[in-house]
This record gives C-alpha cells, structure tokens and sequence, in this order.
C-alpha cells in the first residue's frame, strides 16, 4: 500500500493534469532542445569527421599536361610526399531529355580498388565488375538517369559516347549536384583508353607526411612542380586547400554556432519557464503544507514529498522529450546530410547528450524548486495555513501601486479593466520572468525570421547579376557579327549580348602570382548585369584598363584599397588595372569584371564571344531550359558549337538550395522558441487564474457576470501579450541584424542584404493574442463552471 | 484488540526532554506570562498581554471573548502553529516555546489534535486518506493498522460509509467529523479545537460537543475556542479573554 503522504504526491499529479501537463511541457521543450541542438550537432560533427577522415584528403592539386604512371611512381618517392595519385577530370554534358543536357564532371582514377587520396567509396560495399560509368550518389537523380541506364556523353569536341551507368559511388567532397548543378561521375583511365581517349593523367594529387603543416605543403608543391617540369611537363595550376578542412567547413561551423546558440538560449527560456512554473506550482501548494504541519509532517518529509513531486515531473518530461528529440536531430542531420553529401553510418545520440538532457531536465526543476520547497518547509504552520486563496501578500505600496492609483485618477478606467491591470502586476517576479521569457522568445523568433527573410533577399539580388535568362557557352569564340543575328532569328529570343569569359592572375611584387581567378568581360552599359555596389563604382562606358572586383577576391587580396593599380596576367601577359569598385560575390568564387572593348583588344579578341546572354520572353524555369535546349539546336545546326547553357533560374534555385539548410535550421528553431513562448503565455495565465479562481468565486458571488469574469482575465493575458511583443519586437531589430550578418558572413562572405520580417512580427501578434485568449479563457471557463460554493471551497 | 490496536509503537517521548532548565511542569498545559505582538504597518499590535494559564489532564475547558480578543492566538501557542513574543509554554512536558519548526511539527503530530473552523482537509486525499495522514508523518502504527484505525475513527464520528469519498462530496458538519478524526489520529493526549462548530448548524454543532464529551471522558484534555455560550456553559470550565488578557474563568462542579 502507498503511504497516503505518497498519495497525496501522485494525486497532486493525477488530478491537476493541465497543470501537469503545462509543467512537463515546460520542462520538455528545454530537453527537447538541447537534445535536438547537442544531438544534432554530434552526428554531423562525428559523421563529417569519419567522412572526410575517409577519403584521406590530398595536400594539394597539380594540373599539368599528360603524363603517365610512370612519373606518378617516381614523384610518390620524393621525401614527405606520403601519398601521389593521378587522375584526370573531364567536364562533359550528358542529354538527360532531347535537347537538355546537364553537366557531369568525370573523374578518371587509374584503379578504384587502388585509391590512395580523395577516395570515393562503393554504395553497397563492392565495386561493380564491369567497366563502365559510376555516378556519385547524390548526382544520379540529377542526371534523371538509374543504375544500368546507357546515357550519351558529350566528352566535348563533339565526342559523343555511350556510356552504361553500372553503380553509385560516394564521394564526400563534392556537394549534392544540385547545389552545383553539375553531376559527378568517375571511371577508370583504362575505360577512357577504350574510348580512344587516352591513359594519360593530367591532375597530380598528393598528400604530404606532415598533413598538417602549410608551409611543409608548400615547399613540397614547388618540389613536385620542378620535377614535373625536369620531365618536360607544364604545371598549369596548383590548388592547395587549407588542410583538415572539409569543403562546407565554413557551413558546417555556421551550422554549430546557430547550433549552440540556439541550444543554450532556449535552455535559458525553458529554465525561466520552469522557476516560473515550480514556483507558482509551491506557492500553490503552501496551504497544503500548513496543513500537513499541522497534523505532524516534519521538514524532511515535506521537502521530501515536493522534490519527489518535481522529479516526478522531470522523469516524465525527460522519458517523453529525449526519445522525441533524438528522433528529431536523426532527422535534422538527414536533412543536412543531403546538401553536404556525408554518410551517416551511425546516428546515435552520444551518451553525453542524453546525460546532459536528464541532468537538465532532473536538475534545473529541482534547482529551480529548491528555495520555494526549502521556503515552503520552513515557513511557520502559522503563516502557511493563513495563505488563503485571496492572496494578500504582495497588495503593498510599491512603486507599480503607487503607478497605478495614478493611473486609476488620470484614466477614466472601468472596474473590471481596474482589476485586471492590477492582477497583471500583483505577482511581480513571475511577471518579470514571464516577460522576460516572452521578450527574448519574440525577439528570437522575428530575428531568426529576418535572417530567413535576409537570405531570400540576397538570393533575389543575385539576380541583378544575371539580368538574362539563357547563358550559352560556345566552346571557342565566335564573332558576334555571327551569332548575334542567329540568335535573334530564333522566336522568343528577346536580346542578346556578347560576353568574354577568361581567367587572369595577379602578379605582386615580387613577380610571384595568384591563383587563376574568372573574369567577366561584359560590353560597357551592359544591361544585363546590375551589381549592387558594396565600395567604389562600376565600369563606364568610358573606362579602359579599369577594374572592379568582387568581395571574394577583395578578402583574398585585403591589401588592395579602390584607386590602386593591379598587375593582371592574361593570356601570359602582364597589364596594369586600376581598381575602381568592389560588388558583391554572387555565389562565384573570386571573379574581375572588366569592359568589353578593352579587353577584347588585350585579348585580341575584338568582335569575338565566348559567352552569349540571351533575354527571352518569358523568364519561368520550364521556359528558360526550353530556350536553352533551343538555342543549342539553332546554334549548332548553323556549326556553332555550343559547350554548355545555364539557366538564371536554375543557377538561383541551386544556389537557394545550398541556404536551404540554414532557412530550415532557422526556422525549425522559430518554431520551437514560438513554442516556448507559447508554453511561457499559457502556464502564466493559466496559473495566475488558477490561483484566483476563490477570487473569481468571491467576484461573481458578489454579482460580477461570466462577462465581467471573462474581460477581467482576458484583458491581463493580453495585457501580458503586448507588452511582450512590444519589447520584443524593438529587441528583434538589433538581433535580426546580428543574426543575417553572421550567417552571411558565414555562408558568403558577405553581410547578408538584410530584410526586416515585418510580417512574421504581425504573424506573430495575431500569435500572441490568440494565445493569450486561449490560454486565460481556458481556465476561466473551467472556473465559471464551478458552483460557487465548490468555489469557495477550492483548496 | 482494541489495546494493541491503541497502543502508540511510536510514542515514546523522547528522554532529557521531560524536565528543562530546572522547571518541572505539574500540569498538562502552562502558559507563563505569554506576550504576542503582531507587527503592523502602523506598529506593534499586543494580542496577548502577559498570560498565565493552567490545565490538567482531562480537563474540557471551553475559551470565550469577544472576537478579536485574543482567543486563536491564545490557542495558536498551545499548539505551536504560532509562536510567543515572550514567556513560556509547557505542554505535556515539552518547552514548546523553545521547539524549533520541524521538532514542533513532529512533536504536535504526536501531542495535539487540531481542530478548525475551516475543516482543512486536503481537497485530493478522501476522508480516509485524510485522517491516515497524520499517522503516516508521524510513523505511528504499521500501515496496515493505520488503515484498520482509521475507519476505526470515522466510525466513532459516524462517517465510515464515507470514508472513501472526497472532502467535496462531504457536508461541511461531516467535514468537521473527519477533522476531528483525523485530529485523534495518532491518539495524542490533547485536542485544540478553535471554533470547531463556528461553521455548523445548532444541531450538527451539539453532535460534535457530545463527541467532545465522550473524548474528555475517555480521558482526553480538550481546549474549545467558542462563540457559542450554549455550548462555553456546558463545559466544566470557561475562561473569558478580553483584550488580550485572561478576564474571568468559571468552573463549574
Ligand atoms: N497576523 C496578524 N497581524 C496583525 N494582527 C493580528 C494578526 N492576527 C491577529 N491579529 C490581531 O490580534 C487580535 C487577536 O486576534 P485573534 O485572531 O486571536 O482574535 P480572536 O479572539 O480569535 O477573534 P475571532 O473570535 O474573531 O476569531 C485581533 O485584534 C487581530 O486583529
Ligand atoms: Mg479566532
């Protein structure tokens, strides 16, 4: 049999299961929260880490002329050189529908079963016996294509093939092909050969002793490069990632810091939600413990019964939260898992991470119930037993009283509103934390929102790059006195304008160079690109060597300032710049932008194109491919060849689906800081009427109408409401821009181009009031029920 | 049966504590020049002044005065519910005055039966649960026995049949029966009852006296704040307090 005083616990618990509920929903969602939070972040973190581990990343990348696997042995001997391996990339276009073609880079390996760097691992554990095309997982959907699909291939130059798709492969370092809208695909030099294409290599990779010292990378790099070159080869670029990072590393630390911001200011909300809860909870229960010390209950059995109570309600939350949340960071790591290509070979929750949660969930309760049970058992039966229902205690003179009896003269306020204001400010600590909750839980929410709302902005003023819809890449140039009028013979074509494209590097000082960044070489008043200016100008008609950059390569070289001169090699010749703005990087890497006539001329490219933007007349996705496809056949059929087209809409949709991580993270979180707010709101107003309902008994036995009752407790939950949007609203604006700053910092490099989510603010309102109605009403009702002489009897 | 069924397992007083700082109480209840000032916003308020008061074992003594006389707070001391601003109270051998909250609590769970106007039952525990509470905190009796005693006492105040319902689903007379069950749960020697018939009917309120009665002659020592004067005549003795101070004291053969 259980001792009644256990009875009383369990009935305590049984009988009020709103208020049980409200409490282990308090508590919940802070577990909830750091498992989702410390769960997710532990996967992704030991998965992208088991991941990247796996490929044994290489040091550096040389690109040079072909060479065999006889210098690949040779080079493998040069001392800190750990590992050597030749491969070679060939970017072709596969014809996923007639007339529409996709990318697909192939990466050709001398013997998959022999991979020493970057490896890409079989999906399904063996490697396919026959010879044939592998697709990196994530790339096949891409190409519309399944397993055992023949596909043609455009190997460029016209080359076309066919190639049988005989399994996937993963290869975490590339992206999912959606993010870059070019899909992977690998096969051995040995089937290249058999295409007549060669077993030659033209990419040396290979990965030093001491993996993690730069500069050992780099003397090893020049070491490497002198060897090559002694054998009579050219090395045409090195590419030297910084080591140990994983190419989303800087997505992946966004991702974590959101992560742990998000985890540690819900946990702070949900602990402000849970001393308000237990601490109402205790003063709700004083009369019971006068009781109880009056019929003999000592001090420990008291505080015994109420940690008991409180750890009761800590289980329960933590037994429901921590499964809900593990399930909830599998699936929000899946959901990343999709853009960063990892794979999760093992998606339990780190033991830690449930020990922290039960901790929490066990812990902040009973800490936040240590001063009211302590409080609670020390108080003198005396006291404990006068705690009637009308609560008297804090009716003092205070400034908020003084306040309102002013108020009460300068306004010509009705009884009831009277009543309600003053009930709103009677219990002045839990006010203060339930505001405080409410403050930070609006201004969190409208700011993750902004931050969502600055992302999409961002991706729209991409657009102003790309003022076309149909890009067409010839694979040599053309004169524009040819194709222009070609093009615009086709129906729909609207404009056109002739592009060059090319590469340059910087020359310093020193004579050294930079790595080969893109240049865009568009006609002077182009009105298909529109930069938003972040320094300085853009081109004139009138600018000759002039330059403007992007971001991307202005941090790369942060010892420019606008009006210096830039030595730029272009097609290995040396030319002065002078740099005259700086725009924004559109999701390009490093890029130049220069006028058209000159350099055509530099180029000696007068009147030539390699680049043709096309307007046409309708400007959805279906439409703009459709065009494309087009385009390519009326070019080609006039022997024009084309190399690739790009659609605006699906470079910004790829690019939206790189944010579409953050968006989701960001507003997975909106929703749980919404429900916490919410949570806030109602336990609040549900617990302030609670405690009055002997008050409410007493108003309508003094004649006050369900009405009257109704206006009283509606009025201070709005009251509440308010306020809290109000100041959580004006903290939103400061945040919000902390917020889209560091993630586009983050993500772009940029500041994102920062929108204030103005409906979200008024959503969130509507939100508040509907709540605040809700959650006072409720129990309201339930009061208005009761008889008044139950009533009057109430505890 | 009934004697082992009555007998305390738990009871014993503790030792060292009969005799204190050399003053041997003779009598069941003494309170020495008791003073309680009530702090007020507007300053101190004097609600008892110097009161000296005796009871024996087995006495029935009924308080009356005016209300606002000092009556609860009076009884307050004896309990210990509330404590004295100055002087000394001796009940059943224990300095209770001296008695920290905790030992106070356990020491009245044992030695005093309180009894209000206002029932204070628990709302979710049944009539039942109610008067076993008391046993189950002061760890009288073995559980199974604290079950058997206390329909034992509800039986007594003719409440057995209701004993597994709600304190609710009880009248306020029948309410007050349970109370006074549960007050005699751990069998102490003293019952404190402050106005125990202020919120019943005259009949109802004459049923729980003549419960009195039957506890005071079974050996009980009861102490009754009450309106009443009916009822203060009834009992052997009656002290009247007027503004704080013991006034008139009646004893009647
Ligand atoms: N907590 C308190 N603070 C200040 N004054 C108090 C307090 N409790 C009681 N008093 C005052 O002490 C005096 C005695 O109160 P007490 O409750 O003992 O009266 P009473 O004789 O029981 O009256 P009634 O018959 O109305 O119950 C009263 O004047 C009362 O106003
Ligand atoms: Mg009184």
């Amino acid at each position: 049999m259980v001792p009644t005083r256990w009875r009383k616990v369990i009935l305590d618990l049984w009988m009020h299961k709103a208020r049980t509920l409200l409490v282990i929903a308090a508590i919940g969602v802070g577990v909830f929260a750091v498992g989702l939070v410390a769960g997710g972040q532990a996967i992704l973190l030991r998965e992208l880490n088991r991941g990247y581990a796996a490929t044994n990343a290489s040091s550096a990348t040389l690109t040079t002329t072909p060479f065999s696997s006889e210098l690949v042995a040779r080079l493998g001997r040069i001392p800190g050189v750990e590992a050597v391996e030749g491969r070679r990339r060939i970017p072709a276009q596969v014809e996923i529908r007639p007339n529409e073609t996709r990318a697909l880079l192939i990466t050709a390996v001398a013997d998959f079963r022999a991979q020493q760097l970057d490896k890409i691992y079989p999906i399904g554990g063996a490697w396919p016996q026959r010879d044939g095309l592998l697709i990196e997982q994530l790339s096949l959907e891409f190409l519309n294509a399944s397993v055992g699909d023949k596909i043609s291939v455009d190997l460029g130059n016209g080359l076309r093939k066919e190639l049988t798709i005989t399994g996937l492969v993963h290869d975490a370092n590339v992206p999912n092909a959606r993010v870059t809208n070019r899909a992977f695909g690998y096969v051995t030099i040995h089937t290249l050969n058999n295409l007549g294409l060669g077993d030659y290599f033209t990419e040396l990779r290979y990965r030093a002793v001491e993996a993690d010292n730069l500069s050992a990378i780099y003397a090893l790099n020049d070491a490497l490069k002198s060897q090559i070159e002694r054998s009579g080869h050219t090395v045409f670029a090195t590419d030297t990632p910084t080591p140990g990072e994983h190419w989303a590393q800087e997505i992946i630390e966004t991702l974590v810091l959101l992560f742990i911001l998000f985890g540690v200011l819900i946990m702070v909300l949900s602990g402000f939600l849970v001393v308000n809860t237990i601490t109402a909870l205790m003063a709700q229960q004083i009369k019971h413990i006068g009781v109880m010390k009056l019929v003999g209950a000592r001090r420990r059995q008291i505080m015994g019964m109420y940690f008991v109570m409180v750890a009761a309600y800590g289980l329960l939350a933590v037994l429901l939260a921590v499964p809900a949340s593990m399930l909830a960071a599998q699936r929000v790591v899946l959901f990343a898992t999709d853009l960063l290509n990892t794979q999760i070979v093992n998606n339990s929750v780190p033991l830690y991470v449930i020990g922290l949660q039960v901790a929490g969930g066990l812990g902040i309760p009973l800490a936040a119930a240590l001063w009211p049970v302590i409080n609670g058992a020390l108080i003198t039966t005396h006291k404990a037993l006068n705690s009637i229902g009308i609560d008297q205690s804090s009716v003092g003179r205070g400034f908020w009283e003084r306040l309102f009896a002013q108020m009460q003269q300068m306004l010509p306020l009705q009884r009831p509103l009277l009543i309600s204001l003053r009930n709103t400010i009677r219990k002045k600590g839990r006010l203060a934390l339930t505001l405080a909750t409410l403050i930070l839980g609006t201004a969190l929410f409208i700011a993750v929102l902004s931050t969502r709302a600055s992302v999409q902005q961002t991706l729209d003023d991409f657009l102003r790059y790309h003022r076309y819809d149909v890009s067409v890449v010839f694979a040599r140039p053309y004169r524009t006195a040819q194709i222009e009028p070609l093009a615009q013979q086709l129906p729909g074509v609207v404009a056109v304008e002739s592009w060059l494209t090319g590469s340059a590097r910087r020359v310093f000082a020193d004579a050294s160079t930079s790595e080969s960044v893109s240049l865009v070489a568009a006609p002077a008043n182009s009105a298909f690109m529109d930069p938003k200016l972040e320094a300085g100008r853009w081109l004139l008609p009138t600018d000759a060597n002039t330059l403007v950059v992007n971001t991307d390569f202005a941090d790369a070289h942060p010892d420019l300032r606008l009006g210096d001169e830039v030595v730029l090699e272009i097609n290995g010749r040396n030319h002065p710049w002078q740099l005259v703005g700086i725009v924004p990087t559109a999701a390009a890497g490093p890029t130049l932008y220069v006028n058209y006539n000159f350099y055509a001329r530099l180029a000696r490219s007068i009147g030539q194109a390699t680049t043709l933007k096309v307007v046409t007349a309708q400007h959805d996705a279906a439409h703009q491919a459709e065009m494309a496809a087009r385009l390519t056949g009326h070019l080609e059929s006039a022997g024009i060849r084309v190399s690739s087209t790009r659609t605006t809409e699906g470079i910004r949709e790829s690019n939206q689906y790189a944010f579409n991580i953050i968006i989701g993270f960001l507003v997975l979180m909106a929703v749980l800081l919404a429900t916490v707010g919410s949570l806030g709101l109602t336990t609040t107003m549900s617990i302030n009427i609670l405690e009055r309902i002997r008050e409410i008994g007493v108003l309508r036995a003094i004649g006050a109408s369900d009405n009257a009752v109704r206006v009283i407790v509606l009025t201070e939950g709005m009251t509440i409401g308010l306020l809290s949007w109000v100041f959580g609203s004006v903290t939103a604006v400061p945040l919000s821009q902390l917020l889209s700053h560091t993630v586009g910092m983050a993500l772009l490099g940029i500041p994102l181009n920062y929108t204030f989510a103005l409906d979200w603010t008024f959503i969130w309102l509507v939100m508040v009031i509907l709540l605040a109605a809700a959650a006072s009403l409720g129990p309201a009702h339930s009061a208005s029920r009761l008889t008044i002489r139950e009533v009057l009897a109430y505890e | 049966m009934l004697k082992t069924l009555f007998s305390r397992n738990g009871a014993t007083t503790k030792k060292g504590i009969s005799v204190i700082n050399g003053h041997t109480p003779i009598h069941l209840i003494e309170v020495r020049q008791v003073v309680k000032a009530y702090h007020t916003p507007v300053g101190d308020f004097i609600a008892l002044n110097g009161v000296n008061l005796h009871i024996d074992k087995g006495e029935f003594v009924a308080v009356v005065g005016k209300s606002g006389s000092g009556k609860s707070t009076l009884i307050n001391m004896i309990t210990g519910i509330d404590r004295p601003t100055a002087g000394e109270i001796y009940v059943a051998n224990h300095a209770i005055h001296r008695l920290g909250e905790g030992p106070m609590a356990e020491w009245r769970g044992k030695n005093v039966g309180v009894i209000f106007q206002f029932f204070q039952l628990l709302p979710m525990l049944s009539c039942l649960e109610n008067v076993m509470l008391p046993m189950d905190f002061g760890n009288m009796y073995t559980p199974r026995e604290r079950k058997e005693r206390a329909l034992h006492l509800l039986e007594q105040m003719q409440m057995v049949e209701h004993a597994y319902k709600l304190p609710s689903e009880v009248s306020g007379g029948q309410q007050q029966r349970v109370a006074i069950a549960r007050a005699l749960a751990n069998d102490p020697p003293i019952l404190a009852a402050d106005e125990p018939t202020g919120n019943l009917d005259s009949k109802t309120a004459d049923a729980v006296f003549t419960l009195f009665e039957n506890l005071v002659a079974q050996g009980k020592t009861i102490l009754m704040v009450t309106h009443d004067g009916e009822l203060a005549r009834r009992t052997r003795r009656a002290i009247t307090i007027a503004d704080g101070q013991i006034v008139d004291e009646k004893i009647r053969g």
